[in-house]
């Protein structure tokens, strides 16, 4: 009997302790569940946030500069024209790549050392002659370049130097041809020349006055 | 009916063809200024600008790249003096003359040596490519300049031998003047 009872009692037992068993299975496969869910939830946010973050790829430059040469000169530079320009750029037939749109700077002017003088005795002027207006520089602004291409596969990684010595060439074509600067460059030399000649005037000969001219002009 | 559908669709395409037409090269002065400068000096530089570009943080960029790219070209630098600043007094034969000081007038790029082969970079991803833009190069292009222009100015020696040069140029100039009028003046320097 007693033997009989132990054995129910036993029997009572084994089936507790396997339905705790039970229970603390079910809840270890619950929370297992639970925090595949919720690691699946956050790597799901995290995608999403990181979609609609800035995707910016920082470039950092380190420039060092060292002096080569140094040549010395003297040219006076009376004009600047600031030019707002397009030019287009294209392949060897001749087909258009892309067009730059560029900001330059020309300068023109003369040699201060090759000016000559001379004396008009008969009408009594001391003769101020300006060489011949050149363009002193071309200068195109490397911060000012805006590109538009024919097709993406022109924008190569040495599409900036091409276009920069497109640029360059086309501007200065365009000054050579371009008289009004020249024009604008004599007239205002003058005006800079007589500024530190007139001064002089006074210790001429007596009736003896300045005259500016062009070297062209000379007779 | 039918000679006026073909009439419009000629007009059509005349105009058409009218837009097609390639823009030419175009030019426009936005600014004209008046200037006197003499330039004395040219120092020619030689600029590295060494830049690394990041890669991708995307979870896509995973097998982005990070990329490095060198370029290296002459720059030059013109140094003189703005001869609308300089002022002439004359007493008798001597001839008082106040120059201003050198300044750095222009800073630019010596084109022939900016070029394909002044232009390097380590090779790019196969599969994701992070590509070295017109802008990123020109930001290393930029930041080159400007310490460039860094070097330049703090070079004394150089505006000095700017200063020295005009000062030589005005004064030979004055006594051209005076060889020609058969006076002899004497430069003072204020």
């Amino acid at each position: 009997m007693k033997t009989k009872e132990k054995n129910i009692e036993k029997e009572q037992e084994v089936r507790e302790k396997g339905s705790k068993t039970k229970n603390v299975v079910s809840v270890i496969r619950e929370s297992r569940k639970l925090i595949v869910s919720v690691l699946i939830v956050v790597v799901i946010i995290s995608f999403v946030i990181n979609w609609f973050l800035p995707n910016e790829r920082k470039v950092t430059t380190i420039a060092e500069s060292t002096l080569k040469e140094v040549i010395e000169e003297s040219q006076l530079s009376t004009v600047e024209f600031i030019y707002n320009s397009i030019t287009t750029v294209s392949d060897k037939k001749n087909k258009p790549k892309y067009h730059v749109a560029y900001k330059g700077t020309v300068k023109a002017g003369f040699d201060f050392n090759k000016i000559t003088t001379e004396v008009d005795e008969k009408n009594k002027k001391i003769v101020i002659i300006i060489p011949e207006i050149k363009i002193n520089s071309v200068n195109i602004n490397d911060k000012s370049f805006d590109f538009i291409f024919k097709k993406e596969k022109y924008d190569t990684e040495t599409t900036l130097q091409e276009a920069y010595r497109k640029s360059y060439e086309d501007l200065e074509k365009k000054a050579e041809t371009n008289e009004t600067i020249k024009k604008m460059a004599y007239e205002n030399a003058i005006d800079g020349m007589k500024a530190i000649t007139i001064p002089l005037e006074s210790k001429l000969p007596e009736g003896y006055s300045f005259e500016f001219r062009e070297e062209s002009e000379k007779e | 009916m039918k000679k006026i559908i073909s009439l419009c669709l000629i007009l059509m395409m005349s105009c058409g063809l009218c837009s097609c037409k390639e823009q030419n090269s175009e030019i426009k002065i936005e600014q004209i200024r008046m200037l006197c400068e003499l330039s004395t000096v040219k120092a020619y530089y030689n600029n590295v600008a060494k830049s690394k570009k990041e890669d991708g943080k995307k979870w896509y960029n995973v097998l982005e790249k990070e990329r490095e790219f060198w370029i290296e070209y002459d720059g030059v630098a013109d140094i003189g003096v703005d001869v609308k600043k300089v002022k002439i007094e004359i007493n008798d034969e001597t001839v008082y003359i106040t120059m201003p000081k050198a300044e750095l007038l222009n800073i630019r790029i010596v084109k022939e040596t900016f070029d394909k082969s002044s232009y390097v970079t380590n090779k790019d991803s196969w599969w994701d490519k992070n590509k070295i833009t017109t802008e990123d190069q020109q930001g290393a292009i930029n930041k080159a300049q400007d310490e460039m222009k860094k070097t330049v100015k703090k070079d004394v020696v150089l505006f000095e031998r700017a200063e020295r040069i005009a000062k030589e140029t005005i004064k030979n100039y004055i006594e051209k003047i005076g060889e020609i009028s058969g006076t002899k003046f004497n430069v003072v320097w204020k």
